[in-house]
């Protein structure tokens, strides 16, 4: 497309992109924008709201990327959103995509939009698989019926994108191209309508909605958009007047209002693919039955996962892994290159320290998890595009329900125990804020390969050889049961409210392509530096001050405020047998678990494992080490679990729980093990 | 409900409180859609059901309990014997030597039977008691008759 004007005669405009979940929606988005992508917050709930630009001749497109609703009748917090929008704050323009495969389940929302108002154009997408399934659609007679520009695309590979935007370009410069639909309502519906729709014509300043589809909104869920210019009475009076007419039509027709509204959409919805379609093909596809026969299979189907596990385990651990070792190496070598330079011994030696140890030292930490985050997210957008994810979930939902989670939230706790901050990233794949928050606060008791490093260097230092690895195992054993009984507990208190009905769509099995895979890891990682960075850094500078202050002390002793800390702490310790120079470990620890070995070193001096082995008996080790495994992993989780979670309170109760739940399964570890002679 | 792979019913009404129903209906799933239970998951707790209109859904069959189905299809074997309640069957699902030998034991489509015994079937018709084996239960499709 050829940009004639320049970008002072653009007019901006605003798209919203709105479909039901699994019709492409996030592949047609990043077609349209490329990379030129914004993540930020629907307000008031802490879901995701993409939005991006692309530019049109004449008209600067800002595009808001809805969440996947299946109908503007809401019945969970994406539809909410979708139905808040769409009434108080009506884009200029609507792209809505239907599914080539299975129009039917499409078309029940696209009704919905078409009758707002709001000008709107329909893409058809997945037209590829639908031609190889010898499926015709008649385009002609969908646009017909939906009284707008109809476009067969295919998103994935970019087929009929410039027809998609020629149909937009077009509608927008001639509005009588589109006209809101009619569906056939039993006449005491259409009536009450009817009704409704008069009285709110003499409310309604807003030119663009339609007063049918407000109307409707009204009798089916009850939602006004918010007139706030409306005396309340008025208002008061025609709520008043809906409760009356829903509760007539109701008894009229026997039946709840919003079945009665979502037949009429969806009877419609059956008789245009009925039209529209020379067959209907059974969407599980040949292919998609093959494979279901096996990786669902009654006996297969659960080895096959852990196997198909143990690949992704693999595949992100022994790539991401070194590679965060070997950037955090360099930041070492630069580190210490660094202070015999010039300009940092010029320096009074507490600004270069803060500045190296500190701030570099934090900023290193950030981009050290870069590669594994970027490879994390490639062998999840891999899984989930694929259509696997839905089958893991569908074959571990009998065990994750029993915390009130589903078969998702298994996998991002599975992949916890490789690394804490990339799982709680990949919550956002789960599908309610009930089961992210949940299974967020349950990853950081995962026991992640940083804390692994831990305990293997201490274990082997205070335990015989031939115990050592069973000391792990234990280790690893105890991490397992904690992460249920938490799950137990949080369910038990309905911490984060009731979960959600459960119902989900498995999609047919597909490639995921390389463009959605690579844009996808990409904007994780630009979101992980935008969000987290900061809050990383500052918590590593926090720590590097409380182990280098008051000036002149030796760092990490007794003498700084770290260890002011320890000391005044030691009441709280001596019970889980952890003494002041333990403490000053598990405050660097926050910085980062591999630390805590390191600080050791520091704060022991010389010759660290016999001074360890003379100062910590085997029962305060294994103590230490089980209030290493369940305290607060590291300050990336932490910033992690703010990011992802959008809330302090849900960041200060994963501190919370953390530190009181190390302390109590301590006490118990080393009181329990004092009284039996250990 | 009672639930079994291979399973047709259709929906008569949704009563709902929980969301659940609600959630359905939004997603076209109404009264007169027609639903087959594709496969159990593990201890039954899981399952995944075919909308008419093709789309493929995991449920959990607790959930179900709220709707009210009329039962359209099921396979011979899901069922226990129940006196006096009559069966019609409806199809075969097996290949050619199957439906040969059903033939050849007079087990036809139509046949209306009452099931006796469920170790191995045995089938009470008007013509006499067929005996039929486990896993050729599981090829009859029948259908209760009212």
């Amino acid at each position: 497309m050829s940009n004639r004007l320049t970008d002072m005669d653009d007019k901006s405009i605003t798209i919203a992109i709105s479909s039901i979940p699994n019709t492409g929606k996030s592949t047609l988005f990043n077609k349209l924008t490329g990379a030129h992508q914004a993540v930020g917050n629907w307000a008031g709930v802490s879901v995701e709201k993409k939005s991006g630009h692309f530019r049109l001749d004449g008209y600067d497109v800002t595009l808001i990327d809805l969440p996947g609703a299946y109908s503007v009748t809401p019945t969970s917090i994406e539809e909410t959103i979708v139905s808040n929008y769409l009434l108080n704050t009506p884009p200029d323009f609507i792209i809505n995509i239907i599914d080539a495969r299975n129009m039917y389940r499409s078309l029940g929302l696209t009704l919905q939009l078409a009758q707002s108002g709001i000008p709107m154009v329909v893409a058809v997408n997945m037209m590829d698989e639908a031609r190889r399934a010898g499926m015709k659609i008649d385009i002609k007679a969908l646009s017909n019926h939906l009284g707008c520009k109809v476009v067969p695309i295919v998103a994935r590979t970019g087929e009929g994108i410039d027809e998609l935007k020629n149909a937009i370009l077009k509608t927008l410069k001639d509005p009588s191209l589109f006209r809101p639909p009619n569906i056939s309502r039993p006449p005491v519906v259409e009536n009450a309508i009817i009704t409704l729709a008069k009285k709110i014509e003499k409310i309604n300043p807003d030119p663009v909605l339609n007063k049918t589809f407000i109307a409707e909104r009204l009798l089916d869920s009850g939602e006004l958009p918010k007139y706030t210019q409306v005396d309340k009475k008025i208002l008061e009076e025609i709520v008043k007047d809906v409760k009356h007419l829903r509760a007539k039509t109701e008894m009229n027709l026997g039946e709840d209002m919003s079945v009665t509204c979502a037949k009429c959409r969806f009877n419609s919805a059956r008789g245009l693919v009925n039209e529209a379609t020379s067959e209907t093909i059974r969407v599980p596809d040949k292919f998609t039955n093959a494979l279901d026969k096996v990786l669902l299979n009654k006996y297969a189907g659960l080895p096959m996962f852990f196997i198909i596990m143990f690949l992704l385990f693999q595949g992100i651990y022994a790539i991401g892994t070194p590679l965060q070792a070997i950037i955090g190496d360099f930041f070492t070598l630069m580190q210490s290159a660094l202070h015999e330079t010039v300009i940092f011994k010029s320096l009074h030696p507490f600004i270069s320290n803060l500045l190296i140890d500190g701030v570099l030292n934090g900023a290193g930490i950030v981009i050290s998890f870069f590669p594994l985050i970027a490879v994390f997210f490639i062998f999840m957008s891999l899984i989930e595009d694929s259509g696997y994810m839905a089958r893991a979930a569908f074959l571990l939902d009998r065990l994750m329900h029993s915390l009130g989670l589903d078969g998702k939230a298994f996998i991002n706790i599975l992949l916890g125990y490789g690394c804490n901050v990339p799982a709680i990233m990949g919550t956002r794949i789960l599908s309610s804020r009930h089961n992210r928050i949940i299974t967020m606060l349950l990853i950081p008791f995962t026991l992640c390969s940083a804390r692994f490093q831990v305990f293997v260097f201490l274990s082997a230092i205070l335990f015989a050889p031939s115990v050592a690895p069973w000391v792990v195992t234990a280790l690893y054993a105890v991490s397992f049961i904690m992460v249920f009984a938490i799950g137990f507990l949080l369910k038990l208190f309905k911490f984060a409210g009731k979960p959600e009905p459960f119902i989900m769509e498995i999609p047919p099995f597909r490639v995921p392509t390389l463009n959605t895979v690579s844009i996808r890891a990409w904007m994780e990682m630009k979101s992980f530096l935008y969000r987290a960075s900061t809050f990383i850094v500052a918590g590593v500078v926090l720590v590097w001050l409380l182990t280098n202050l008051p000036f002149g002390v030796e760092p990490g002793s007794i003498n700084t405020w770290a260890g002011k800390i320890g000391q005044f702490l030691q009441p709280v310790f001596s019970p889980i047998g952890i003494g002041w120079r333990e403490v000053i470990a598990l405050i660097f620890g926050f910085v980062a678990k591999e630390i805590v070995v390191g600080s050791m070193a520091v704060i022991y001096g010389a010759d660290t494992a016999t001074q360890i082995l003379a100062s910590i008996t085997p029962l305060k080790g294994f103590s230490f080490m089980i209030f290493t495994l369940l305290y607060t992993p590291c300050i990336a989780t932490i910033a992690a679990i703010k990011s992802e979670s959008r809330s302090w309170r849900i960041t200060g109760i994963s501190l919370a729980l953390g530190l009181i739940i190390a302390w109590v399964m301590a006490f118990i570890v080393y009181q329990g093990g004092l009284l039996l002679g250990f | 409900m009672m639930i079994a792979e291979n399973m047709e019913c259709i929906i008569k009404s949704v009563n709902d409180s929980s969301g659940f129903g609600e959630r359905l209906i939004q997603m076209g799933v109404l009264p007169g859609s027609k639903m087959r239970i594709v496969r159990i998951g593990f201890r039954g707790s899981t399952v995944e059901v075919v909308v008419d209109e093709g789309q493929s859904i995991a449920l959990r069959s607790k959930e179900l309990d709220v709707l009210d189905c009329r039962l359209v299809s099921i396979p011979l074997s899901a069922l226990t014997p129940e006196q006096g309640k009559k069966y019609r069957i409806k199809k075969f699902s097996g290949g050619q030597g199957f439906l040969q030998k059903m033939n050849d034991r007079n087990v036809r489509i139509s046949t209306i039977f009452e099931i006796v015994d469920d170790h191995p079937f045995e089938l009470k018709t008007e013509n006499g008691v067929i005996a039929v084996g486990r896993g050729e239960a599981e090829k009859i499709i029948v259908e209760p008759v009212d």
